[in-house]
Formats: structure tokens, C-alpha cells, sequence
């Protein structure tokens, strides 16, 4: 009976692998469509930038140093920020991670150059813990809230938000109450996630000549290291996937996804990335898209251990952990740029925002009304990329805080 | 017929069989499958939940668990990492980096035997404490490696042959511990422990103090497991390595160690864990869409736990009968 039942199982085994396995056998062209297409309701980037060549990408300052003048809630706003009381914010967000830590210290520095203090509110990875968060924040008196929510509580956090009537503005994720109508319906600050993938996928292009020569393109391939079950990172795949197919139409994409291991780490980037590329020996040239930061440097890693490091060039969003792979002396072989957005970019305008809801000056609804999108109730404001490299690395956060500190009083 | 009815007899031997199936099934159906590189780089992917599962099928066999090594690895990283940026020689900070481990695994064995907490519970409120602890150590960041550091990185990254070196480092690892398990009187009290405890101790065993030993030497296999990795991606991150002691328990069930004690050895570890680094990187390779691998890699599990349900099923049915 035992032996039986081993032996059987042992066959559903066999059996389901071979009748997945014709999935597995699909040529990397019939999964095209399906993956590029772009959610329907995917906010356009204000002034078309998402189309910007790359090498306007590498100029950020330009664009960040002058923000839209139309609309309140910008650091060109002519106010005076210490004639008033100083206010009182917390941000909130889901779990503890480096992102929040950051983000902290940014508001921290932020509040002695706007005249407010920040305190943390942190759900611990509870979705009840969270909402009731926010309602102890405002029995206690908090000024604003800046919410870096969960998509799957967003509409709750939405109702709250309004039933409260306390003021706010959203970070990372759009204040979307409907997940599937994808209206903005509360201030947010947020990354256009499919435009990481566009612009790392256009820099390469323009550049690939200089990295690889006069290459064979039917050897060259496209490999998304993936993380489905996060909507923002899916986006950024679909927008490496869009745009690689328009740039290389005769190349194959490949994919992998990290959910499989179910932790978002340099291992799991290494391991994804290793077997995919010694599973097809058949292209020898490739481009490494990677939907976090961790996955690219595990890829990197990877990378160094092939004959020709440089015949692999990995990408990916995030602006943290490529500058202190340059700070520790790596050499830009094969990762060579991360769409990059600082944590400035982010933290400014939110905070500017906030107090100008605050004030009396802007509502949800008015605030930064110039970047108000067709369909939506409140403005998207795209935070500011630049595409980071190991020429610019250096001054990048430098260059992010004299937009928003020039005299250095938070530093 | 009477080779098939000789291996089928044996868990080792049904756990072979179907690694052999494993590996035919995707050498045939996936282009590279059996290349140079993709063997190369299964033999790496072993390393981390290979170290962790051979303190890991010790305390099995002993009949008891850390669900926290994963962290304690994580922890191990993060020392040595910050002990080489402040400048100590990796080898010293490689030593109090098993140190640290051994302190981890001491705090284990110290609720379990001397608390009289289950280690199943510790294990599980330690992992807290170790990801709250790495996060505030480290605020969340990662640290990383400079790269003067090019000796200590051969241990993550470097090769002997075709050999990398931490996947020649994990398998001298597998065979000291399986001769220690195996041979040494040490070892059969390891067996004797999870087996019975009631005889163990009518014999004169010291549970606590075998239990002690193997927590210890977990927390440092673990720790030592987390720099290798650290030496492998010149950095270490609060998230990195967290699901080690679940890939590792999975490893060595699968190779036959009994989850409630008392059965095992390190030769059906390494074969679980070949199965399930085999597995795991032909259905990554064979572009099989993600939730569909997760649905197989659980099946996979259940078989392995169900062999050994019904092994454990018909051994009792033998004493008794």
C-alpha cells in the first residue's frame, strides 16, 4: 500500500509537470500582447515626459529646478512658512523597511525648512492596525497625514480619510478607492511605475552600441526579473516588456518571478537570474530588467561570475542601493543605470502639498490642479527621475535638496 | 524488476528515483537545462538552505525545530558585514561571526530547556525579534561590502574547477556531520533523543544537553550560512536569506528526516535538497507561468510528507506486529 501510494504520487508529479510543462513550451512572442499591454487607466505623465529621450532623462535638474508654476502646493509658492504655528504630521505607513526610514529622515530635515514636526505611525504590517492608527492620530490632534497606504486598504483608508476630514496627501500609491476604476480621488505623489521600464529599456538602446558593438540581434534577449503579485512592479515590468518589444521587435522576452520564492532579496535576483540565462545558452547578449533594486544586484552579481560581464546589462528602479554599490567600488560593468527617483522628490512636494492644504490655501481636490488627469478627482504628481549612473551618482541627492533646502538649514 | 522493487523499498530510494525523474524530465524538455553554467549555478543555489538544513536535520532528527534560522543566517550576514566595514580582517570577523550564531542558538536552547518553552514557539517569536533586530541595527539598510574585500568574497563567489567554492564548503560540512551522526556515540544519542525520549533518558541520556549542543551548532551553521551569502552578493540586507529555514526543512524532509525525530542522515539531506534545487530551477528555466510552480513546489512538499507519513505508519505497524 505504501509503496503504492509513493509510486503514485510520485506520477501526479511527473503528470502535473508534463501537462504545465506545455505552457512552459509557448515561444516568448505569444506572451507579448498580453504583457504589454499598459493598464487602461495608467495615469499619462504630465508634459508627455514618459516619451522624453533618455538623454533628457539625464538632465533632471532642469525639470526639477522648475517646477510648474500653475497650481498651489509647489516649493515655488510664495509663502511664508514660519508666520504660522508649526504643524504637526505623521506618516504613515504599512511596515518598517529602508524606504520608510528614509522617508523619515527626509521629513525630518524638511520640517526645519517648513516649520512642521513629523512623527511615525507604522500598521506593522496590519491593515487594522493601520486604519485605527489614523484615528488615534487624529483624536491626538495631528495636523496632516501623509499616507503611504496599501492598495488593498485604500478604500477604507479612503472613507476614513474623508469621514475624519483631516487633511493628507498620499505617497507611493495613487489614492485610488477603486482598484479596478483606478480614479485618483486624493492628492498623491507617486512614480510612474511603466515609464522605469520605458526609459531604462530607451537608455540602453540609444547606448548599445557603445556597449556591445555591432551585436547579432537574434542573439540578444530581454529577461524581466519580476514580482506579479505587486501591481506597481508588474507596471514596471509591462514598461520594459512595451517598450523593448517596439525597440528590439525581432528579440525574445523572458521572464522570472520572484513570487516563486516569495522574498524580495539579491539571492532571489541571483538565483532567477542564473538560471534563466544558463537555461538558454542560445543568446549571448542580454538586457536584465529588475523590478526592485535587490533582484538587479543580485543579477550583478551574478553577472561577474560569467566570462563577459559586460555582454549582460541589468537595470531597474531605485535610487538607494546602486550609489553604494558605486561607493563600495563596483565599476558599472553590467548594471550601469537605475531609474531613479530620491526620496526627496518624493517627500518634497508631499510635505509642500500637505501644508498648503493645511493653510486653507489648496483642498484635496485643488491642490496641484495643474496635474489633474481627465477622469480623476485630485492631481497625480509624478515625482522627478533622473537616470542614475556612475557619473552622476555622486551629487544626485545633493542636487534633489537645493531644490527644496538651498540653504542647507535642515541639513 | 527486483532493482525497482529494492529502490522503491527505501524512502532514500523513491527520493532518488524521483530526482533522477526530475532532472531527466528537464534535461529533455529544457534547452540548457544540463549545461556547465545552469549545473554551476544550481550548485550555488544549494549552498544557503544546504548549510542551514544540516544543523537543521540534527535538530530534527533530534526531535526538535528552529523555524528562525533563516533569520538567524540573515543576523550572521549582517555581523560579518558590519564587522568587516569597521575594519576587523574577514577572518576575524568571520570567527565572531560563528560566535554570534552560537550566542542565537544559545538563547534558543535556553527557552527551550531551561524555560521549558517549545522550541516549535520560540522559534517563531525569535524570528521577531531577529527581523526587528536587523532592521534596527541596520535602519533598514543594506550594508555593503567594499571591495577590497576580494579574499572574502572567493568564499560566496569563487571556484575550485568547476566547483564553486561554498557548495565544496557545504558538501565537506554534509560529510564531518554525517560521520558524526553516523559514527560517533554522540550521533546515535542524536537518533536515540528524537526516537524516544522516554528511553533516551531511562538509558542515561542527557536530553538538554544534546538539544543545547544542537541549537548551538545550528545558530552557528545558520550565521555561517547568512556570511557566505553576504560573501556572495558583497552585502547584506535585513531581508536576506529569510526563507532558509523553510527551504531548509523542506530539504530535509524530503531526503527522508523524520519531522518528529529519530530518522535521517545527511546523505538523504543532500538529496532532498538536490530535488528541490533541481526542481525549483527547471521550472524557473522551463518558463512555466509563477503560480503554477508554487501549486508544484507545494505538491512536491506534500509528497515528500506523505512518504514519510506512511514510512512512519508502517514502521509502527511492524514494531507491533
Amino acid at each position: 500500500m505504501k509503496k503504492l501510494l509513493s509510486i503514485l504520487l510520485a506520477m501526479l508529479l511527473v503528470v502535473s509537470l508534463c501537462a504545465c510543462g506545455a505552457t512552459a513550451e509557448k515561444p516568448a512572442e505569444e506572451t507579448k500582447p498580453a504583457e504589454t499591454e499598459t493598464p487602461a487607466a495608467e495615469p499619462e505623465t504630465p508634459a508627455e515626459d514618459a516619451e522624453a529621450p533618455a538623454d533628457d532623462a539625464e538632465a533632471p535638474a532642469d525639470d526639477a529646478e522648475a517646477p510648474v508654476a500653475a497650481g498651489i502646493g509647489y516649493v515655488t509658492d510664495d509663502v511664508d512658512h514660519w508666520a504660522r504655528d508649526e504643524y504637526s504630521f505623521c506618516y504613515c505607513y504599512t511596515s518598517s523597511g529602508a524606504l520608510n526610514d528614509n522617508m523619515m529622515d527626509v521629513f525630518r530635515r524638511l520640517g526645519k525648512v517648513y516649520n512642521f514636526s513629523v512623527h511615525e505611525m507604522n500598521g506593522n504590517n496590519n491593515p487594522e492596525n493601520y486604519i485605527q492608527g489614523i484615528e488615534v492620530e487624529y483624536n491626538k490632534g495631528t495636523d496632516g497625514l501623509l499616507v503611504d497606504c496599501d492598495p488593498v486598504i485604500m478604500n477604507r483608508c479612503y472613507e476614513l480619510l474623508n469621514e475624519l476630514e483631516i487633511p493628507y496627501v498620499s505617497l507611493f500609491n495613487p489614492m485610488c478607492p477603486d482598484q479596478e476604476a483606478l480614479q485618483v480621488c486624493g492628492p498623491s505623489v507617486v512614480l510612474d511605475q511603466a515609464r522605469s521600464g520605458r526609459d531604462t529599456m530607451q537608455y540602453y538602446y540609444d547606448r548599445l552600441n557603445e556597449y556591445w558593438g555591432d551585436v547579432d540581434m537574434s542573439k540578444v534577449a530581454l529577461l524581466n526579473l519580476n514580482y506579479s503579485t505587486s501591481p506597481a512592479f508588474q507596471q514596471r515590468v509591462d514598461g520594459s516588456t512595451e517598450k523593448f518589444s517596439e525597440l528590439f521587435p525581432d528579440c525574445a522576452i523572458l521572464e522570472a518571478d520572484g513570487v516563486t520564492a516569495g522574498s524580495l532579496n539579491a539571492e532571489v535576483g541571483y538565483d532567477l537570474t542564473s538560471q534563466i540565462i544558463s537555461a538558454n545558452p542560445q543568446y549571448d547578449h542580454w538586457i536584465v530588467f529588475a523590478c526592485v533594486e535587490y533582484y538587479a544586484q543580485g543579477a550583478t552579481r551574478y553577472a561577474e561570475t560569467t566570462a563577459n560581464p559586460s555582454n549582460i546589462l541589468i537595470t531597474c528602479s531605485g535610487s538607494n542601493t546602486l550609489p553604494q554599490e558605486f561607493e563600495s567600488g563596483y565599476d558599472a560593468t553590467s548594471w550601469k543605470v537605475a531609474y531613479a527617483v530620491s526620496d526627496i522628490c518624493y517627500g518634497g512636494p508631499a510635505a509642500l502639498g500637505l501644508i498648503a492644504i493645511c493653510d486653507g490655501r489648496a483642498t484635496e481636490e485643488t491642490l496641484w490642479a495643474d496635474r489633474i488627469l481627465d477622469g480623476d478627482v485630485a492631481a497625480s504628481y509624478i515625482a522627478d527621475p533622473i537616470m542614475l549612473t556612475i557619473d552622476n551618482w555622486t551629487n544626485f541627492k545633493d542636487d534633489m535638496w537645493a531644490i527644496y533646502d538651498p540653504e542647507g538649514i535642515g541639513a | 524488476m527486483k532493482l525497482v522493487k529494492k529502490i522503491t523499498q527505501s524512502k532514500l530510494g523513491v527520493i532518488c528515483l524521483v530526482t533522477i525523474l526530475v532532472v531527466l524530465f528537464f534535461g529533455v524538455t529544457t534547452t540548457g537545462f544540463l549545461s556547465g553554467n545552469n549545473l554551476n549555478s544550481i550548485m550555488i543555489s544549494m549552498c544557503l538552505p544546504g548549510t542551514i538544513a544540516i544543523g537543521m536535520s540534527m535538530l530534527l532528527i533530534s526531535g526538535e525545530i528552529d523555524l528562525s534560522a533563516g533569520y538567524e543566517a540573515c543576523m550572521g550576514g549582517l555581523v560579518c558585514a558590519m564587522l568587516i566595514g569597521a575594519g576587523l580582517p574577514w577572518p576575524v570577523a568571520l570567527l565572531l561571526t560563528l560566535v554570534a550564531g552560537c550566542i542565537m542558538g544559545g538563547i534558543l536552547a535556553f527557552l527551550v530547556n531551561k524555560v521549558g518553552l517549545f522550541g516549535f514557539i520560540s522559534s517563531m517569536a525569535m524570528i521577531s525579534v531577529y527581523n526587528g533586530f536587523s532592521m534596527i541595527i541596520t535602519k533598514a539598510q543594506t550594508i555593503t561590502i567594499s571591495t577590497d574585500n576580494a579574499a572574502f568574497f572567493k568564499i560566496g563567489a569563487g571556484s575550485i574547477w568547476f566547483f564553486p567554492i561554498p557548495f565544496i564548503i557545504m558538501v565537506a560540512l554534509m560529510v564531518v556531520y554525517g560521520v558524526i551522526l553516523y559514527k560517533t556515540e554522540f550521533g546515535r544519542t542524536i537518533y536515540m533523543t528524537g526516537g524516544n525520549r522516554a528511553a533516551a533518558r531511562l538509558c542515561g541520556v542527557n536530553r538538554k544537553k544534546i538539544t543545547t549542543i544542537l541549537y548551538i551548532n545550528n545558530g552557528a551553521l545558520a550565521a555561517f550560512a547568512g556570511a557566505v551569502v553576504a560573501a556572495r552578493m558583497h552585502n547584506a540586507s535585513p531581508s536576506a536569506c529569510t526563507t532558509g529555514a523553510t527551504d531548509a526543512i523542506t530539504a530535509a524532509v524530503l531526503g527522508g528526516v523524520a519531522f518528529r525525530g529519530g530518522d535521517g542522515n545527511m546523505v538523504g539531506c543532500f538529496i532532498g535538497l538536490a530535488l528541490v534545487t533541481f526542481f525549483n530551477s527547471g521550472l524557473t528555466a522551463s518558463g512555466l507561468q509563477a503560480y503554477w510552480q508554487i501549486v508544484i513546489q507545494g505538491l512536491l512538499l506534500f509528497a515528500a510528507l506523505c512518504i514519510d507519513f506512511f514510512n512512519a505508519r508502517a514502521r509502527q505497524k511492524a514494531l507491533e506486529g
